[in-house]
């Protein structure tokens, strides 16, 4: 397509042209209560054209991909950035991806039977379950997707993507009691690779009977402790409370960090990092290239507690005066590029989680991030699923899930101990901020000193 | 548009016991603002194609964003309704529609600079206010859009609408303080009827209020909720209302159906024919006929929500309130609106000794209601006298068990997004400064 791409282009009297083919095929499953409440397939496909005229930006889209009908969206989107006049918008140079990256599984996964993926979710939803555990449900979802991403600047790159996840929900009821515990797991990559990051059947199982064990359990005291975060609190914390504050329309906006490069922001053991590349377990936000082109980066935010970066598309990283970081995504054609995450987690640190616990007096071990809310000031509210009372260096008791508190930059200069085991836990994660993203987040076990809310004392 | 539905519909109509199909098209245009600056202005045009095929009981349903390809569409609903399990599905056949006049030539002939104009516009009347007031990841829309559905079992129906709307957030920033943000919503389906100016610069003042914060303390008494903060306790009740959820067992309100569920003074409807509104239409994704409901009656569960096969499962009226084209139905409130009280908000204010006044609540309920969150834009009020703004206040509690303990719904009512909403004063929510 680049040729037809090159040709309307050139016929636009344009500082910049960018073209982004999408084609989505998405397959979601939910299965509940003995029956399919989803079964559904879906594709979508088109190109969004993003013009940059005179300063200012203009976008528009087509479900057509023939030649006609994308020089007719990009002739609308030159007029859109007519539209606003003269204005100030300039991009950053940039390294652009060209040729094509190919997830392995992609073709296994797009021509795997109906029968398989349904099986899968059957397979998880008939785990045995405690008599107070009322209903599970087990959620499918797969995103197989091809881009294109072509600009005037000499991007063209082309990849066919596969991201696979599964969620487990189980609710169990007793003596006026409810409590749901949820887990699941997502790749970016095939059928195996999702196998790979462990038995989804065990998790079912694990998810189901914790959900009958906890229902009963009674709740932490809320109050300020020291508290052990799991990878999937340290993800939550990493990517709502500290990467929304460092992505460059937020900074612009006068989030906490704005003008705050260079300084002290964490404990020198932090280090946060957000990355677009291939790692370990090959989480979900991998993307390798973002919708302008530019290779992904492995991005230090935070480097011994130092803040050390933004995450930027080409248009801030040029009005910021720092380097592009490959963090303009969008969710599908229809809709232009906006800065977003990517992996976002905490790098791993010496101690062992045993010698972590051992070394904790009095405190609580948090499992299990649920869902949360954070402000631009970096003040965030999180639910957490399960809680391990720590007395005298040893495990006391399992509680029930509460919530977590505080403002994520004070509970990040707390920190004084990470440990080596790490995960990347977040991986069935979606963001929502404007549009979709998948994003993934994790880290080590992570002690901190913050507010457990929710309960009365 | 429906006579090409019908012509798909015989194409396709042989691939199972029944067959629905939807085709849907709309075209638009957009403005975001962020920090007080107007970006990106975007053109877009959709359409799609949704099939669901009706084997043995067990459906099956396929989307495409290109109605061409409905050939494939309907092979791939066939053989996932082959894989799924028989649970009883029908399609409606159909009834009397309520004409619904939700479309403005204005809209549907508007140049595509109208929503600068219109972003212009959300702008200066924040700035009219103070330059203090920042516009921030805020957004107008226009549109026009059509959909016509037809079924094997005689449905055929099809309804134009337009729309235009707005997403403000905002926030203050004053000598190093900046307050939290807070936002207004509206979604009209004519240009004439819209509240810009008005809700904008009601906001930019909520904000700048909102600036010198101090901690509550100790604090006993009710809250007063703003229609946006009651916004997310109404999501709770509308989620509870849904029959999918009844079915599933995951609705608080199971088995409420005639008992006195909240305070005498809520009156919920929900509305789908509402000519404002661009979400009504005179039928649901289903093609069954769209309707106005009084879900909760002076704090009687009256109906739940329903489609086409909840109010067959649960041998019920269907509310048509099926909704999403692109997906299975779901049901999903249309326009809900909440009964206007006698008393205006400052009246109800002036009734109590001590009040905690939330502009915005940053929570997400549960489904069974059980809420902490944050409190935005939070106000002591003593004797209806705006004492001091305050911050860090959490709120916890059961969104159902609050609404039990409703003070007062004011006389005064605001549009968040379509829905037509109070200020609500309640008790039973824990209250931590």
């Amino acid at each position: 397509m680049e040729e037809v791409f090159e040709r309307i282009a050139g016929a636009l009297d344009a500082d910049y042209v960018e073209f982004r083919y999408h084609r989505r095929i998405s397959t979601s499953i939910r299965y509940a209560n003995g029956e399919f409440e989803d079964f559904s397939r879906r594709e979508k496909a088109g190109v969004g054209v993003r013009v940059l005229r005179s300063g200012s930006w203009g976008f528009s889209n087509t479900n057509d991909t023939s030649p006609e009908a994308v020089k007719e969206a990009a002739e609308k989107a030159y007029r859109m950035a007519g539209a606003l006049g003269e204005g100030g918008a300039r991009l950053a140079e940039a390294r652009f991806f060209r040729g094509e990256y190919v997830t392995p599984g992609f073709e296994g996964l797009l021509e795997e039977p109906l029968e398989e993926k349904a099986r899968f979710v059957l397979d998880l939803y008939k785990v045995d379950r405690p008599g107070s555990v009322k209903s599970v449900t087990v959620i499918y979802r797969e995103l197989l997707d091809e881009r294109h991403v072509w600009n005037t600047d000499g991007a063209n790159a082309r990849s066919r993507e596969a991201r696979p996840e599964y969620i487990v929900f189980a609710t169990a009821m007793e003596g006026g009691e409810t409590y749901v515990r949820w887990d699941g797991n997502g790749v970016l990559g095939g059928r195996g690779d999702l196998l790979s990051l462990g038995d989804p059947v065990e998790l079912s199982r694990t998810v189901v009977s914790e959900a009958g064990a906890l229902v009963t359990a009674p709740r932490p005291r809320g109050g300020k402790y020291r508290l052990i975060l799991s990878p999937s609190i340290v993800g939550l914390l990493s990517h709502e409370a500290i990467g929304h504050t460092v992505e460059a329309d937020l900074v612009e906006s006068g989030s906490a960090v704005s003008g705050k490069l260079g300084q002290r922001v964490a404990s020198p053991i932090i280090n946060l990092v957000d990355s677009g590349l291939e790692m370990p377990g090959s989480p979900p936000g991998t993307i390798i290239f973002d919708d302008e082109g530019v290779i992904a980066s492995r991005t230090y935010v935070i480097r011994e507690g130092v803040l050390r970066s933004y995450l930027t598309d080409r248009e801030r990283a040029a009005r910021l005066g720092i380097e592009p970081t490959g963090n303009a995504r969008a969710w599908d054609h229809s809709v232009p590029p906006i800065v977003r995450m990517r992996n976002t987690y905490i790098e791993p640190g010496d101690w062992t989680l045993e010698e972590l616990i051992e070394d904790t007096e009095e405190g609580y071990l948090l499992e299990g991030g649920g869902g949360g809310q954070a402000d631009a000031n970096a003040e965030f509210f999180f639910s957490i699923q399960k809680v391990k009372r720590i007395e005298k260096g040893e495990i006391a008791a399992t509680l029930r899930g509460t919530a977590i508190t505080g403002q994520a930059f004070e509970v990040l200069s707390s920190a004084d101990a990470a440990t080596r085991e790490w995960s990347m836990s977040m991986n069935t994660g979606h963001c929502g901020k404007i549009q979709p993203a998948k994003v993934a987040g994790g880290g080590p076990y992570l002690r901190v000193v913050a507010q457990l809310a929710g309960v009365s004392g | 548009m429906i006579s090409e539905a019908e012509r798909i519909l015989e194409r396709v109509r042989g691939l199972g016991d029944q067959v629905e199909v939807i085709i849907h098209r709309s075209r638009g245009y957009s403005a975001r603002i962020e920090s007080n600056r107007i970006l990106m202005p975007s053109a877009s045009s959709e359409e799609g194609v949704g099939i669901r095929v009706i084997v043995s009981g067990s459906e099956g349903f396929s989307h495409s964003n290109r109605v061409g390809s409905f050939m494939e569409v309907a092979e791939a609903a066939r053989r996932i309704a082959r894989v799924s399990e028989a649970k009883g599905v029908t399609l409606p056949s159909g009834g009397e529609y309520v004409e619904v006049r939700n479309f403005d030539p204005e809209l549907e002939a508007a140049e595509p600079e109208l929503v600068v104009e219109l972003a212009r516009r959300v702008l200066s009347a924040a700035s009219e206010v103070s330059h203090d007031v920042v516009v921030d990841l805020s957004t107008v829309d226009i549109w026009v859009t059509e959909f016509a559905i037809a079924n094997s079992e005689g449905v055929s129906v099809s309804h134009s609408s337009t729309g235009v709307s707005y997403a403000v957030v905002a926030f203050a920033k004053r000598g190093g303080k900046v307050s939290s943000f807070d936002f207004r919503q509206e979604s009209r389906s004519r240009l004439g009827e819209l509240e810009l100016e008005d809700q904008v610069r009601d906001l930019a003042e909520q904000v700048l209020m909102s600036l010198d914060t101090g901690r509550l303390g100790e604090f006993r008494g009710p809250i007063m909720l703003s229609p946006e903060a009651f916004a997310v306790f109404l999501g709770s009740v509308a989620t509870a209302l849904s029959a999918d959820n009844v079915l599933r067992g995951r609705s608080p309100l199971a088995g409420k159906l005639g008992h006195r569920a909240f305070s005498e003074s809520l009156t919920i409807v929900d509305d789908g024919l509402r000519g404002d509104s661009p979400s009504s239409s005179p039928a649901d994704r289903e093609g069954a006929p769209r309707s106005r409901n009084t879900l909760v009656e002076n704090g009687v569960v009256k109906t739940y929500m329903h489609r086409h096969y909840t109010a067959m499962r649960m041998n019920a009226r269907n509310t048509g309130n099926a909704s999403s084209f692109s997906t299975l139905p779901v049901v999903a409130p249309t326009n809900m609106e909440v009964l206007p009280g006698e008393a205006g908000k400052e009246e109800l204010l002036e009734s109590v000794d001590r009040a905690l006044w939330v502009s915005r609540l940053s929570a997400m309920p549960d489904h069974m209601g059980n809420v902490s969150g944050t409190v935005k834009g939070g106000w002591l009020i003593e004797k209806g006298e705006w004492v001091r703004p305050v911050r860090e206040v959490q709120i916890s509690g059961n969104v159902f068990e609050a609404l039990r303990n409703v003070l007062g719904v004011s006389r005064e009512r605001r549009r968040v997004s379509t829905h037509l909403l109070p200020f609500v004063l309640l008790e039973g929510l824990s209250v931590t400064g």
